[in-house]
Formats: C-alpha cells, sequence, structure tokens
C-alpha cells in the first residue's frame, strides 16, 4: 500500500495531465477507503507545505527587539516600516533570492562578522571555518562570515592569497572596494591598496564584478579593480607568480627577468640586484616550487649562464658569465 | 508550544496594566510563532510577518492598561495580528484575498485558522527529522516553487533522484502528521 502510494506521488509530480495515470490513479482511490485517506493526507501535506514561510521564526531575536521596545523610556507607537511605495520593487529582487532564503530551513541562524589582522613578520595564515585557507602579508586585514548559508569575506587591506575549498552549495564571495569577486573553490591572490585592487587566480575560475562589469578570469589571469570607479581591466599575461608568496609556489611564464628578481627578493626577503639592462629585460619561464634560496638562484643561473656573487647575507649581484 | 490555558485574559490585562514583564514574555513565547504562521499567510512576506507580530506586542505594550481583552486570548491575538495585516496591506494598496476577507468576516473560520497553525508548526518540527538531502530537495520544491527538473539541474542529480526523494519526504511527512486513531 506504502509502496502504491509512492509511485502515485511520482507519476502525479511526473505528469500529473497524463489519462492513462490519472485513470490509474482514480482506480487505486475507488479501491479502498484507506488508499483515499493515503492520499489525501499526502495531498494535505503538500498543499500544507507550500504555505510554510522561507524561514522560520526566530523568536530570541524576536523577544529581543521587543525587548528593546518595552525598556525604552518613551515608547514610540509604532516601529517605522518600509515605505510602501518601493515595496513591489524590493519583492521583484527578492524574489530570485527566493532560492537562497529555503536553505534558512537547513540551520538557520546568523553569523556575525569576525575581524582579523595578520600580525606576523612574515606571513599568516588563517584556517577558516569551511576550511578554506588564507594567507596574509603583514598589516592584511580580513572580515569574514562564515555560516550555513554564505561564505563572505572582505579584504579592506593589504595582500591575501586564498584557498577556497569546494562548495557548489556556498559561493565564496570578497568584496575589495568597489567590487566583489566569487568562487566556488580555487585558489588566487587578492592585493588591496588604496587605488587598486588586483586579483590573480592560480587555479580554477574566479569571477570579478565592479561598476556593471565582470570578467572571468582563469590560472594566470588577472584583474585590477579601480577602487573610487570600480571599473574592472584584464591586462594581457600570464601573472601566476603573484600567488607564489601565498602557497611557496613561484611560477613565472615568459615574464621579465625584473619581474622575477622583484618577486623572489619579496618572496625570499633579500635583495637580488644587477646593473645589466639586457638581463633585467630577458624574458624566461620558470617555476620554484617550495625551494630554498640557494637553489632558487642555482636554477637561475644555470638558466641564464651567470654567476651570482653574493655581497652578504641579504644581498646577491647577478653578473652574466 | 507552550500551554495556553495558563494564560488567560485576565492575567494578561493585569500584566499589561502593571506593565509585568514576566507575563509578557510568556505571553511572547507562547503565541508569537503561531502568530508570524498566521499573518505571513495573510501578507506572504516573511520580514514584514515578523514586522507584524512585533507591531502587534509593542502595541498591546504600549497601550498598558486601555486594552481589556475578553474571551480567549488566542482569539483576540489571532483577530488582533489579521487586523493588522490587512491595515498594512490596504496601506500597500495590495489586494486583500478572499480568505482573510472570510477569516474577518466568519467568526467559525476561527477554527479552520487554529487548525491552520497547528498544523503548520507540526508540519516544520517534522521537516526536523527528515534526512538533509531529502529536506533540501523538499523545500526547494515547496518553498522555493522550483520544478523537479530545476532541482535536478541545480543539485547535479536525475530527475528520477528528485521524484524518489519527494515521495520519501512526502511519505515521512504524511506518516508523522497523519490524524492518530
Amino acid at each position: 500500500m506504502e509502496n502504491d502510494l509512492s509511485k502515485f506521488i511520482i507519476d502525479y509530480l511526473a505528469d500529473s495531465g497524463n489519462p492513462d495515470k490519472i485513470r490509474e490513479l482514480n482506480n487505486w482511490l475507488d479501491a479502498g477507503e484507506e488508499n483515499r485517506r493515503l492520499f489525501e493526507d499526502a495531498k494535505r501535506v503538500w498543499e500544507a507545505s507550500r504555505q510554510l514561510p522561507p524561514e522560520p521564526f526566530d523568536m530570541q531575536s524576536g523577544w529581543n527587539r521587543l525587548n528593546d521596545h518595552i525598556t525604552q523610556p518613551a515608547p514610540a507607537t509604532v516601529v517605522p516600516m518600509k515605505p510602501g511605495r518601493t515595496w513591489w520593487k524590493v519583492a521583484a529582487v527578492v524574489l530570485p533570492l527566493m532560492a537562497l532564503a529555503g536553505y534558512w530551513w537547513m540551520k538557520g541562524g546568523d553569523g556575525e562578522w569576525v575581524s582579523y589582522t595578520a600580525h606576523h613578520t612574515v606571513k599568516d595564515s588563517l584556517r577558516l571555518p569551511d576550511g578554506s585557507d588564507v594567507f596574509l602579508r603583514p598589516g592584511a586585514t580580513v572580515q569574514y562570515k562564515i555560516n550555513n548559508r554564505e561564505r563572505s569575506l572582505r579584504l579592506t587591506a593589504g595582500e591575501a592569497f586564498f584557498k577556497i575549498s569546494q562548495d557548489a552549495q556556498r559561493q565564496f564571495s570578497i568584496a575589495v572596494p568597489k567590487g566583489v569577486v566569487k568562487v566556488l573553490g580555487t585558489s588566487f591572490n587578492i592585493s588591496t591598496s588604496a587605488g587598486f585592487s588586483d586579483v590573480t587566480v592560480w587555479d580554477g575560475k574566479v569571477s570579478v564584478e565592479g561598476n556593471g562589469k565582470k570578467v572571468i578570469l582563469t590560472a594566470g589571469n588577472m584583474a585590477v579593480v579601480n577602487a573610487a570607479t570600480g571599473d574592472v581591466k584584464q591586462p594581457e599575461g600570464n601573472f601566476a607568480y603573484r600567488c607564489g608568496w601565498g602557497n611557496s609556489d613561484l611560477s613565472f611564464s615568459n615574464q621579465s627577468l625584473q619581474v622575477v628578481l622583484e618577486t623572489l627578493a619579496s618572496y625570499y626577503r633579500v635583495d637580488l640586484e644587477t646593473n645589466d639592462k639586457q638581463l633585467r629585460e630577458s624574458r624566461i619561464t620558470v617555476r620554484f616550487s617550495h625551494m630554498p634560496l640557494d637553489e632558487a638562484l642555482t636554477v637561475l643561473a644555470e638558466m641564464l649562464d651567470l654567476q651570482i656573487q653574493r655581497r652578504s647575507d641579504t644581498e646577491y649581484e647577478l653578473i652574466r658569465k | 508550544m507552550k500551554d495556553e490555558s495558563l494564560i488567560s485574559a485576565a492575567l494578561v490585562n493585569d500584566a499589561l496594566r502593571n506593565r509585568d514583564v514576566t507575563v509578557f514574555q510568556e505571553l511572547y513565547t507562547t503565541y508569537s510563532e503561531a502568530l508570524y504562521l498566521l499573518a505571513f499567510r495573510w501578507v506572504k512576506d516573511s520580514s514584514l510577518a515578523k514586522d507584524m507580530v512585533h507591531n502587534l506586542f509593542a502595541h498591546l505594550w504600549d497601550k498598558g492598561g486601555q486594552i481589556v481583552i475578553t474571551g480567549q486570548v488566542r482569539n483576540y491575538l489571532y483577530r488582533a495580528v489579521t487586523n493588522q495585516c490587512i491595515n498594512e496591506l490596504k496601506r500597500r494598496k495590495r489586494q486583500l484575498g478572499d480568505e482573510i476577507l472570510r477569516f474577518q468576516a466568519d467568526g467559525d473560520s476561527l477554527f479552520e485558522v487554529s487548525d491552520y497553525i497547528l498544523f503548520q508548526q507540526e508540519l516544520m518540527q517534522c521537516l526536523q527529522t527528515l534526512a538533509p538531502r531529502c529536506r533540501e530537495i523538499f523545500l526547494l520544491s515547496r518553498i522555493n516553487g522550483l520544478e523537479p527538473s530545476e532541482i535536478a539541474e541545480k543539485l547535479n542529480i536525475t530527475l528520477n533522484t528528485v521524484y524518489f526523494q519527494l515521495s520519501v519526504a512526502l511519505k515521512s511527512l504524511r506518516s508523522q502528521l497523519a490524524p492518530k486513531k
């Protein structure tokens, strides 16, 4: 009997207009009072559940709000509500968002924004509640709110490298001044300064939005968001190396030695210099993955046929042989 | 749900006059969820429904001793929140549904409304007993109004799985909610 019920439910959902199915259903319903009762009960649940609000009632926050009201010294009689004229506009926006609102029921409860500023002198790492990792340069500040419905983060200052854990249900969004970066699961770097934020992707796909424009970035791509206007620009080239400091994997693709040296110097916290202008402008493709400085310099020397002179613990000069 | 019988009209009237927060909170805890569900039924907007419940209780508190509830507290509150919803819907120049007008006009419809609220409350509790994936699919279908094919696409599962999970949810809810014999 129960199995019959589930078959008819499925038929009804799949194709309620099919005359054969309707006849079959009617025959089944006529076969016994019990069948009819089962079906009516199920139908009642089906209809009633459509009337459930998208979020359950949060009694605690409701009481808190009321308590604020009743403990006011001079009680106001009316609580301000959204102006009537804009109501439909709001509704129009809210409706498409309903698909997300349903997740309320699964867990509910709003998280608070949590703030974190990197204090370590080299690199701070932060494991977020969803399993994502954030590596922060000194001084970088993030605020995040991770709960069962959303994964949101704001990078308010500095530079950070993100390894976002996969979660197809919850997009990870990162707000930078005048722009927003959205991902599902990937790793990428964001650097924020007063004038610009730049986003560089290590792997996966990332969308960057600002001022009504949206670009999709894949590995090695970079986008720059203007902090004043929100304009998004996408310079040509492979910028994967910009992620290197974060994941200890410095990867350069047809990059000028100038950039390579600056990046290595910043990563290993040394000075790497050369007076040879032609050498500085030569382009190389090379990758240093979790490599100590000595080894990295040996690789460079081999590739470009260089001699590396050590001036002090932190100063090196590159000279062509 | 709390036991409504403990809160009599006389108790509430006294509490409002004497500004007794303890009893007032008891009143709120007992009825706020039911009133939210009823308000949502009328206005179809959960945040507005929340406002309606808040405004009703704020009004009760502010008016204090001027309000005298006669008869059942529950009936009074259901009527009051419904009237608030009607006023708000009118203010927003929205169409009043047949149901709300019938409830306003007809004393007997109170039973139907009480049944409705009770059923919704039980339904909400039973939803928590469903397996997470099953509940998610059921809610996407019923609350968010997605078609089975849309759910299949969104969750990247087959259409048959969606039908199957919906029937599992429905059967489980039905057996829990069926009138006890």
